[in-house]
């Protein structure tokens, strides 16, 4: 299966969350490829701090920003791995098109913030420009550095506003604001593997991650 | 008799090349590897180009091509 990890707005966490599902992933025991889609090249960035310091497992990391060489070496490549993790975007670009062409699930990071509310709009009509030249994308909005508790207004608005848009299914799995994921995701690591242990963190990531695999 | 689909209008090539950093595709004619454009030029002119292409043996084209040359290299002020 293909997975993209994607929104047009930039600085919703889509690295952060691409390289802690793929390394989960690799973690589970899966043949994973991730791919940076990004010309900041930031996952790849991780990945090689990664190998550096010796964190096994290895995870196959390619960085592909033009979107029609990522389609060709997804295509070219696709049947090596179980799961293809792309992490695409901050902004609408060939390798998002691409990403968006070539996988079975979008996930959509996103704050619950106005700003970012305001740019799923920008995504789902994206998603619908996608849909009109293939079949069978599945869109899934995921709120991302959510506030921290369950009483969160925000986080309840934000969630509500999906509605909205009904080119994205809500994915009831908020991954909340805690260091530790940025803490993780900048030696390249999961919060899976992170020392020591963020319960919270690793409980909200592997809900996701039962509802998304 | 089975239905078929319409063809999609836009193709997913379409679709991925209308992204904001695609490369855009250069304008104009390609002819060879040189670029055709299109040029006016007061009638006079195009009298006296011409006698000197014939007295050189060349073409206008050629002839033109020189002196842009010569003007671009050497300055287009320069005596």
């Amino acid at each position: 299966m293909i997975y993209t990890v994607g929104n047009t707005k930039g600085g919703v966490g889509k690295t952060t969350l691409a390289v802690n599902l793929a390394i989960a992933r690799a973690l589970a025991g899966r043949d994973v490829w991730l791919i940076d889609g990004d010309r900041q090249g930031t996952a790849q960035m991780a990945i090689s701090i990664r190998a550096d310091t010796g964190h096994t497992p290895n995870i196959a990391c390619a960085s592909y920003p033009d979107g029609v060489t990522l389609r060709t070496q997804v295509k070219h490549q696709a049947s090596k791995f179980e799961d293809i993790i792309i992490d695409a975007g901050g902004r609408d670009s060939t390798a998002l098109r691409a990403a968006l062409v070539l996988s079975d699930v979008l996930i959509v990071p996103f704050q619950p913030r106005s700003y970012d509310v305001w740019a799923l709009n920008d995504m789902a009509a994206l998603i619908d420009e996608a849909r009109s030249v293939r079949d069978g994308l599945r869109a899934f909005a995921v709120l991302n550095c959510a506030d921290s508790g369950d009483s969160s207004i925000d986080n309840k608005e934000a969630a509500e506003a999906v509605a909205d848009y009904p080119q994205f299914e809500y994915l009831a799995a908020p991954i909340r604001r805690r260091k530790s994921f940025a803490n993780a995701a900048g030696q390249g690591l999961s919060v899976l593997e992170l020392k020591p242990t963020d319960k919270k963190a690793v409980h909200e990531l592997n809900t996701l991650i039962n509802l998304l695999f | 008799m089975a239905i078929t689909k319409p063809k999609p209008k836009a193709t997913v090539d379409d679709f991925i090349a209308a992204a904001p950093d695609a490369e855009t595709k250069a304008r104009g004619v390609k002819k060879g590897n040189k670029q055709q454009i299109s040029l006016t030029i007061a009638p006079a002119l195009l009298v006296k180009i011409d006698n000197l292409a014939a007295e050189l043996g060349q073409s206008r084209a050629a002839v033109i091509n020189m002196a842009i040359y010569r003007a671009v290299e050497h300055g287009l002020l320069k005596e």
